[in-house]
């Protein structure tokens, strides 16, 4: 397992940036279901380092992961 | 039986026809920008009497499926040059459906000098009538009193204000929405400037008498249209997000992103950011009461909600809706971190008639050339509400960014074919910035955003495939007639599709659907080529290709070449 922090802007669920562990290898696609927060999955973009990140992207130990909201402009 | 009416304003002529075939099947952009191809020389001046303009509405339009009323409005744009197709919620669309009409087309241009005629459409049949003349140069919040008072209040509106009586290149078109409020804006491309060349102030629509409507299958519309509710319910963005923060949720993304345009896009991230995003706007509507309400529907039947009124301090309302794009150009691009001053400029754009995004982005312009300094919100108010009094400084705005940059010799103008970007900057979000580029709408966010993809945004490769399938997938949803705010909860669009059968006793496909919402495209791309829009205007201003944006590092990147997976080269 690596520590990453999860920086949750979701304009529904602000809170702030907190530490979890995740099982070392996981993607960007499988990272919400690794934080136990699998409903979000098609809510919520997933960044790191201010660049929303292709699916298959590896999360690395000590990164943080920003949660953003899936929107449509208007 | 569904129809189209043709008005010509020069001869007063209407005709009446049936739709027939493909037509029962798509309606919206892909009839407004069928029609244009078919009818308009792409060479003609979009002021003369050889362009048209066209409202159309969906399939579905008249009927209680939520987010089904949308209202395209579609002629060859004075802004751009090229074809445009510019849709709104609010009352119309519902009200035509509710007649039975497809699409109005309104053809020829009167004599100049001409009174400015009202067209009143209802059951007994359509007459053009002379406009009161005290509405002249009246801003559309009194228009539309005068016009309620005179019509009833069961009447729906689209109408211009002062800045499409003066034939401004971002005048735009407004309806009212359910509660009357005329801020349901087809704003983009100028419209507004083409109703006006046609002699039309405002088209009134009563449907008080229509006939009620029997359904093909009324048990198979009933259960989709169920169906389409439990979609709502079901998906939290429309049963929850949308409902409580609206559009102006994106603003934390695209901040967060450096995607969002701050100071003529000189960058991607906002300092006064969390004073305007969604959650200031939301809890500034709970706080003030009053009037204010974050849960606002735009049209009959939408259960999305996703607009809404924003009160002043004394909970009264300033302005409805105040959304995302309207944000970030009046606000974030012009410097302005203040809700409530954002709020009053939104207002005064509705109330002259002009696109937002585009007098945002013209504002900003002015801002950097050295008119007033960024965040100075009381010349950019002040440059809006002159359009009424014909001030030179508010004519060269409301004609946009581009027209702004040229007459004050700026080089950081941020355009494609003319017309202003939306809130999205093309080296943060590359497949917008592919769609800007290559839309036949110009920089036009709603032709294919591609904000919401898990991908690398400020990555090249795949980007120009993301656009395309986004260019495709909202030509289908404004073809029929829908909110883009529906895709999220209705990802199989065959539903809508068995809709529109139970309504007509037709049998079209989806793949028939997609088809001619393809083919669509493609007479778009075709008028503009005419109109001398090829691929190499498919370009974004070229300050993009040489600026990296600071925030998201991102700089744009693609080539002639790399469009060609989307445009053929055509």
């Amino acid at each position: 397992m690596i520590p990453v922090t999860v920086d949750c802007r979701l304009v529904w669920r602000k809170a702030p940036p907190r530490e979890v562990m995740i099982p070392e290898g996981t993607t960007i696609d499988g990272f919400l279901d690794a934080i136990g927060e699998g409903a979000l999955r098609g809510q919520a973009l997933l960044a790191i380092d201010r660049q929303i990140c292709n699916p298959d992207r590896v999360v690395r130990a000590g990164e943080t992961v920003m949660l953003l909201p899936v929107m449509c402009g208007g | 039986m569904q129809r189209i009416l043709r008005i010509n304003t020069a001869t007063r002529e209407i005709v009446d026809t049936p739709v027939a075939g493909d037509q029962l099947l798509l309606g919206g952009r892909a009839m407004t920008s069928g029609f244009l191809l078919r009818e308009v020389p792409a060479a003609c001046h979009p002021l003369g009497p050889f362009n048209k303009i066209i409202f159309a509405v969906g399939p579905l339009a008249g009927t209680l499926v939520s987010s089904a009323n949308r209202l395209s409005v579609g002629a060859k744009s004075p802004l751009t040059g090229g074809i445009k197709e510019s849709n709104a919620g609010g009352m119309l669309a519902y009200k035509l459906g509710r007649l039975g009409l497809r699409a109005v087309i309104l053809e020829g241009r009167p004599a100049e000098g001409d009174a400015w005629q009202i067209l009143h459409i209802d059951a007994r049949g359509v007459r053009l009538t002379h406009a009161p003349p005290e509405l002249a140069g009246v801003g559309v919040y009194e228009k539309s009193r005068v016009l309620f008072a005179k019509y009833g209040a069961r009447a729906g509106l689209a109408l211009i204000g002062p800045a499409g009586e003066q034939r401004l290149l971002c005048a735009g078109v407004t309806c009212t929405d359910p509660e009357g409020i005329p801020s349901r804006y087809s704003g983009r491309g100028g419209l507004g400037a083409v109703l006006a060349s046609k002699g039309i102030m405002a088209v009134v629509v009563d449907d008080s008498a229509a006939p009620k409507e029997k359904m093909a299958d009324q048990a198979a519309f009933a259960a989709g249209l169920r169906q389409v509710a439990a979609l709502i319910a079901a998906t939290p963005q429309t049963s929850e997000v949308y409902r409580k923060f609206g559009t102006s949720a994106m603003l934390s993304t695209t901040n967060a992103l450096g995607a969002l345009p701050v100071r003529n896009f000189s960058r991607g991230t906002f300092e006064k950011a969390g004073s305007i995003d969604g959650s200031a706007l939301y809890n500034a509507i709970i706080e003030r009461g009053g009037e204010g309400n974050p849960s606002h529907g735009c049209m009959r039947g939408c259960l999305i909600k996703c607009s809404n009124i924003f009160p002043g301090k004394d909970g009264k309302a300033v302005v409805s809706p105040l959304e995302y794009e309207s944000i970030g150009l009046l606000g974030s691009n012009c410097g302005i971190g203040d809700l409530d001053a954002i709020a009053r400029l939104n207002h005064a754009c509705n109330d002259m008639g002009v696109d937002t995004i585009d007098t945002g982005a013209a504002i900003a312009v002015a801002m950097e050339a050295g008119l007033a300094p960024f965040g100075d919100a009381e010349f950019a108010e002040k440059a809006v509400k002159g359009i009424i009094s014909g001030e030179i400084l508010s004519r060269v705005i409301g004609s946009g960014a581009e027209m702004t940059g040229k007459i004050l010799g700026q080089y950081r103008v941020p355009t494609a074919k003319g017309q202003s970007m939306a809130a999205y900057d093309p080296r943060s979000v590359k497949g917008t910035g592919v769609t800007y580029a290559t839309s036949a709408m110009g920089a036009d966010h709603t032709a294919g955003n591609t904000t919401r993809l898990q991908v690398k945004q400020t990555e090249k490769q795949g980007q120009v495939g993301n656009a395309k399938k986004a260019q495709a997938g909202i030509m289908l949803l404004d073809s029929l007639g829908l909110c883009i705010m529906l895709g999220a909860a209705v990802k199989d669009m065959s539903l809508i599709i068995g809709l529109v059968n139970a309504r007509f006793g037709t049998s079209f496909t989806l793949a028939e659907a997609e088809t001619l919402a393809a083919r669509a495209l493609d007479d778009e791309r075709s008028f503009n080529r005419k109109a001398g829009l090829g691929p190499p205007s498919d370009r974004v201003a070229e300050f993009f290709y040489l600026e990296k944006n600071p925030d998201s590092g991102g700089i744009y990147d693609f080539t002639p070449e790399d469009f060609l997976e989307l445009t053929g080269g055509r």
